[in-house]
């Protein structure tokens, strides 16, 4: 190659430094995401292995049964027989309800090094039928120390137990309410002898390996005993490992995130190198004239991508290692430790490499279609780079090459939906109709830009000559526009597609919620019907709602038997959200019944006709079916009948058997109490607890997606602020006329804002139309049988918020048009 | 209106570029006016001040002292947002590099200064300046669609779409032939003898300056001749005198 040309390019390249800065600037938070993940991920492991464990540091030695069978209280005395051993404590849980919650009781000295809890109030239970509480369970429960409690479901067929609870502590949490007891409280309670696993601590100075023998050569005398026998220090290091196995599936996941970011910032810099190029044409045509082969300029070309990759790439690595570095400290100040993730050079490394690799590639076509310069260009006076137009012939076969690749291999998901299968194969597939769909509408972006603007474009109109500037100003360039736009599609119609997803799901579990669980609170008789005055009493009180009682009565249809409730379907706003497989809710009443889906399948019947309900004492009814159900009935039951037809089915009281209500006012817990007091002596449930768990794990999901897909987002509002900032480099000339004719400073800002805001509009119209139905493409095809939505009002959230952010790209180039003097209008270049 | 019949007049103007051992005086105390009805041109040789003048004028360029009047409101005194409005509404412009925005037709181009200030362009105006200057059947494209002669006329119906006290045009045949260069330069001056318009010209080819109704020759940021009714002979020999090879 010939030094001199790369000499023009680099030394231009190197004469201004911002424009390595700007062109690169995609490429540089590409850089600074893959590397912060990185070190994400190392402070994260390290913390993890420095500070998680599940066993205190005083236990020396665990010894953990391998098979289902727990420990025996023969090898437990033989464990604490052995010489050496000085404490044991017997590690198990249990999973019981009490008061209507989930409460999983844990085994635990309560004091002394093996212990994990502190106590907060009364004391720690010592005695038989004595448990403990932690913070939240007590709150729940509304329970003081003194108080007492029926636990249930032990086990299948066993009895509920009634316990003391002598004390609040704080302990070691996850998303279920605790209980915590010593281990031999606990095992009483349980009523199975034996832990799972026990905990031992040696007189100090014993020798670890030689206990450990001795413990293998008592305990694993019988073969057919499979226990395992550890170092404190190993199951430490273990548990922390396994923790952060866990956390390396997330990362896995994460990784996949950032890679699309990855594309993105390529596509980025490709569009960003193709205007930067364009503007230096003349320059070009001039090299090209004087003599430079083609060749000779792409060389040049690529090695000054190479070096904005490098210098970009290096400098989003200090960034992000700067900041990890950082992290411990900053830690510190909010009272949390982590371990600094150190300084991985290698990585470091390959992400500088990788930068440099993108860019280049990034670099290849638009390094091509420059060198093509005709030498004439240099000639010409013309400042405007390019009046670009359509497509080329290329461009679109290559789009609708793309687009019949989608459409085929939709057709193949299609066929093979009718098949059977794990539904991988059908992912591939969905994998491959995206990315082709994807690539259509980067090859084809340019045509579209001009039908999306002209819809997206009129309101801008109305702002004025400014806006309508905007608007054409993005129109004159298409290719341009489409190339930065698409990128925001891309981000977009990831996130699109994340939000119809999870409105899927949010509708699918609110009508199991529904199903499940009606109302926020339930009452349900225990020996006899509630008393009427108990459905009074909640009327009365202000702090409950929607107090609807229900009667249940058993009957049988075909083959199996059913339970009837006659809840009346309108009283509980959360059951609006059922839905009629066939039929309609609304035709339900006197002589008709909703029907569950197994119900109207075990009965052969459809909405419309007859069926005839028995009862066990042989009472019957005819109903007509007003409607079957997606799904279940409301708690989970067979079907709703009217009270009078429930009556008639016979097998029920006149009185209530259990009463629904919503909380009106007030805290959950002051309304538990309230409702506990009228219904003393019933069963109650707090079903809003539920509800609130799995509607927490959806949001939560949203909000991991909607930040994950945030960095694609971000690069792409990076390449909006750099495609902004280089059109308003290159039209200074414009930007002096406009202010020479008399457009005030604001106007000017005005109108680069709103270019900028048009692209990400544009982008996110884009990504939008070609997101949701992707979504929904996909839900079809995996039979996830989660319902399509339309969840208008985030969508349009979205299309509105990427707008404003990509306004906010354009302010420092829209700030630096309106700062042109009008004299550069003058000026000929 | 000033009483005394002058759309533009300059007293005194400075304009220092850079300080200290840098500086240079590009205009050192001009004072001149331009009465209504009249085409000037400004000539003089390269780095004589002439555009700098042009600009102070016209508002684009701020002076180090002197003082401004168009349509006898100081633009001296004005700030930058008076000073846009005020060249949206009195001020035209015609570029040698045309400066047509490429995006908009011809009569988008036209209308946008009216529009910037949000008032409509009176219709029966655009229709006859239009008429003058032969573009009606061209009103619909874009300039890339337009000749280089094509394209000044639809700039200078831009700056006479506001009615504006003072057209200033920096060499508007720079970038033309010579025949669409006379038509251009004849344009002009039918707009100062048909519709009483005021035009100020810089440029640098005695020829053009003959059209106008007088010439000034600036050298050194002074002007060095004022000549009445000028011919080709006569400024060519006034810039002579004052230093053009």
């Amino acid at each position: 190659m010939n030094v001199s040309v790369l000499r023009t390019q680099l030394s231009g390249v190197l004469r201004r430094p911002g424009r390595i800065l700007m062109t690169g600037l995609s490429v540089l938070v590409a850089a600074l995401v893959v590397f912060g993940t990185v070190l994400a991920h190392q402070i994260v492991t390290r913390t993890m292995l420095d500070t998680f464990s599940n066993t205190p540091e005083a236990v020396s030695l665990v010894v953990a049964s391998q098979g289902g069978t727990p420990i025996t209280p023969e090898q437990l005395t033989q464990i604490r027989d052995t010489p050496g051993v000085t404490t044991l404590a017997g590690r198990t849980s249990v999973y019981v309800t009490a008061a209507g919650i989930d409460l999983d009781v844990h085994a635990d000295p309560g004091t002394g090094p093996m212990s994990r809890v502190t106590l907060v109030a009364g004391t720690y239970p010592d005695g038989e039928r004595e448990i403990a509480l932690d913070r939240r369970a007590a709150e729940r429960i509304g329970l003081r120390p003194g108080g007492t409690l029926r636990l249930d479901g032990w086990q299948e067929g066993a009895e509920p137990v009634s316990v003391t609870v002598t004390g609040v502590v704080d302990g070691p949490q996850d998303a279920a309410e605790r209980g915590w007891a010593p281990d031999t409280v606990l095992d009483a309670l349980a009523g199975r002898p034996g832990y799972p696993r026990v905990d031992l601590i040696t007189a100090p100075g014993t020798d670890l390996d030689a206990t450990m023998t001795r413990l293998g050569e008592q305990l694993l005398r019988d073969p057919s005993v499979y226990l395992s026998i550890t170092t404190g220090e190993t199951t430490r290091v273990r548990e922390a490992t396994d923790e952060v196995r866990q956390l390396d599936q997330v990362f896995a996941l994460i990784g996949m995130f950032v890679g699309v970011a990855v594309v993105a910032a390529a596509l980025v810099a490709t569009s960003t190198f193709r205007i930067v190029f364009a503007q230096r044409m003349r320059q070009l045509a001039l090299l090209r004239t004087i003599g430079a082969q083609r060749g000779q300029l792409v060389g040049a070309l690529l090695a000054e991508g190479a070096v904005v990759g490098l210098v970009t790439g290096a400098t989003g690595v200090l960034i992000a290692l700067a900041g990890g570095l950082a992290a411990p400290v900053v830690a510190g100040w909010s009272g949390r430790t982590i371990t600094g993730p150190g300084v991985p050079v290698g990585p470091a490394i390959a992400v500088v490499i990788g930068a440099v690799l993108i860019t280049v590639g990034a670099v290849l076509a638009p390094a091509f279609a420059a060198a093509g310069v005709a030498p004439l260009q240099a000639l010409r006076s013309s400042s405007v780079a390019g009046s670009e137009r359509g497509v080329s012939a290329v461009r679109l076969v290559l789009g609708v090459l793309l687009t019949a690749c989608a459409g085929g291999l939709i057709r193949l998901t299609l066929d093979s939906m009718d098949s059977q299968g794990d539904g991988n194969r059908e992912l591939l597939y969905l994998l491959g109709v995206g990315t082709c769909a994807y690539g259509a509408l980067i090859a084809l972006g340019p045509l579209l830009i001009r039908p999306v603007l002209a819809a997206v474009g009129a309101p801008l109109r109305l702002l004025g000559p400014a806006g309508r500037l905007a608007v054409s100003g993005i129109g004159g360039t298409p290719r341009r526009a489409a190339a930065v736009s698409v990128v925001v599609a891309l981000g977009v119609t990831m996130l699109a597609g994340t939000i119809v997803g999870i409105s899927g799901m949010q509708t699918y579990t609110d009508r199991q919620m529904a199903v499940r669980t009606p109302a926020d609170l339930g009452m349900f008789a225990e020996d006899g019907p509630l008393g009427a005055d108990v459905v009074t009493g909640l009327r009365a009180d202000g702090r409950f709602t929607d107090v609807t009682p229900f009667r249940t009565a058993d009957f049988s249809g075909g083959q199996i038997s059913h339970v009837a409730i006659d809840l009346d379907p309108a009283g509980l706003p959360a059951l609006d959200v059922l839905e009629a497989e066939d039929g309609s809710l609304a035709a339900f009443g006197p002589g008709r019944a909703i029907l569950a889906d197994v119900v109207a399948a075990d009965l052969g019947a459809r909405a419309g006709d007859t069926v005839t309900l028995t009862s066990p004492a042989g009472g019957t009814v005819r109903l007509e079916v007003a409607a079957i159900l997606t799904g279940e009935a409301p708690l989970r039951l067979g079907a709703v009948l009217t009270p009078a037809d429930l009556t008639t089915l016979g097998g029920a009281g006149p009185e209530p058997t259990g009463v629904l209500a919503n909380i009106a006012s007030g805290t959950r817990n002051d309304a538990l109490a309230a409702f506990r007091a009228i219904g003393a002596g019933a069963e109650i449930a707090v079903l809003a607890d539920e509800r609130d768990k799995a509607g927490a794990e959806i949001e939560s999901l949203l909000f991991a997606a909607l930040g994950l897909l945030g960095l694609t987002v971000l690069i792409a509002v990076v390449g909006v602020g750099t495609t902004t900032g280089l059109s308003v480099m290159e039209r200074t000339r414009e930007s002096g006329l406009l202010r020479a004719l008399g457009m005030s400073r604001g106007k000017v800002r005005l109108m680069i804002g709103a270019e900028a805001g048009l692209y990400g509009l544009i982008g996110a119209v884009l990504g939008t139309a070609l997101g949701v139905p992707l979504a929904w493409f996909a839900l079809d095809a995996l039979r996830l049988d989660i319902p399509w939505t339309f969840p208008a009002g985030r969508l349009l959230l979205i299309i509105v918020a990427l707008a404003a952010i990509t306004v906010l790209a354009g302010i420092v180039p829209a700030r630096r048009a309106a700062r042109v003097s009008p004299v550069a209008a003058l000026s000929v270049d | 209106m000033s009483p005394d019949g002058f759309a533009v007049t300059a007293t005194d103007l400075v304009k220092v570029y850079g300080t200290g051992d840098s500086a240079v005086r590009a205009l050192d105390g001009v004072t001149v006016g331009f009465r209504r009805g009249r085409f000037t041109a400004i000539m003089g040789p390269s780095g004589s001040g002439k555009s700098t003048l042009m600009h102070c004028l016209a508002g684009l360029d701020a002076v180090t002292s002197g003082r401004i009047t168009i349509g006898g409101t100081d633009l001296t005194r004005l700030r930058d947002r008076q000073l846009t409005a005020l060249r949206r509404d009195r001020v035209g412009f015609v570029f040698q590099a045309f400066n047509l925005l490429p995006q908009l037709t011809a009569r988008q181009n036209i209308t946008l200064p009216s529009e910037m200030a949000g008032r409509r362009v009176d219709a029966d105006h655009l229709a006859h300046i239009v008429d003058v200057l032969g573009i009606g059947d061209r009103l619909g494209h874009r300039p890339a669609e337009l000749s280089g002669g094509q394209q000044q006329r639809v700039a200078l119906a831009r700056a006479l779409a506001t009615r504006p006290e003072v057209i200033f045009a920096d060499e508007p045949t720079g970038n033309l032939d010579s025949r669409s260069g006379a038509e251009v330069l004849g344009l002009l001056r039918d707009c100062v003898r048909g519709l009483g318009q005021t035009v100020v010209m810089v440029t640098h080819d005695p020829s053009a300056a003959a059209y106008a109704d007088r010439a000034l020759v600036l050298a050194d940021g002074r002007i060095v001749h004022d000549l009445d009714g000028p011919t080709r002979a006569t400024v060519t020999e006034a810039l002579g005198l004052a230093g053009v090879r």
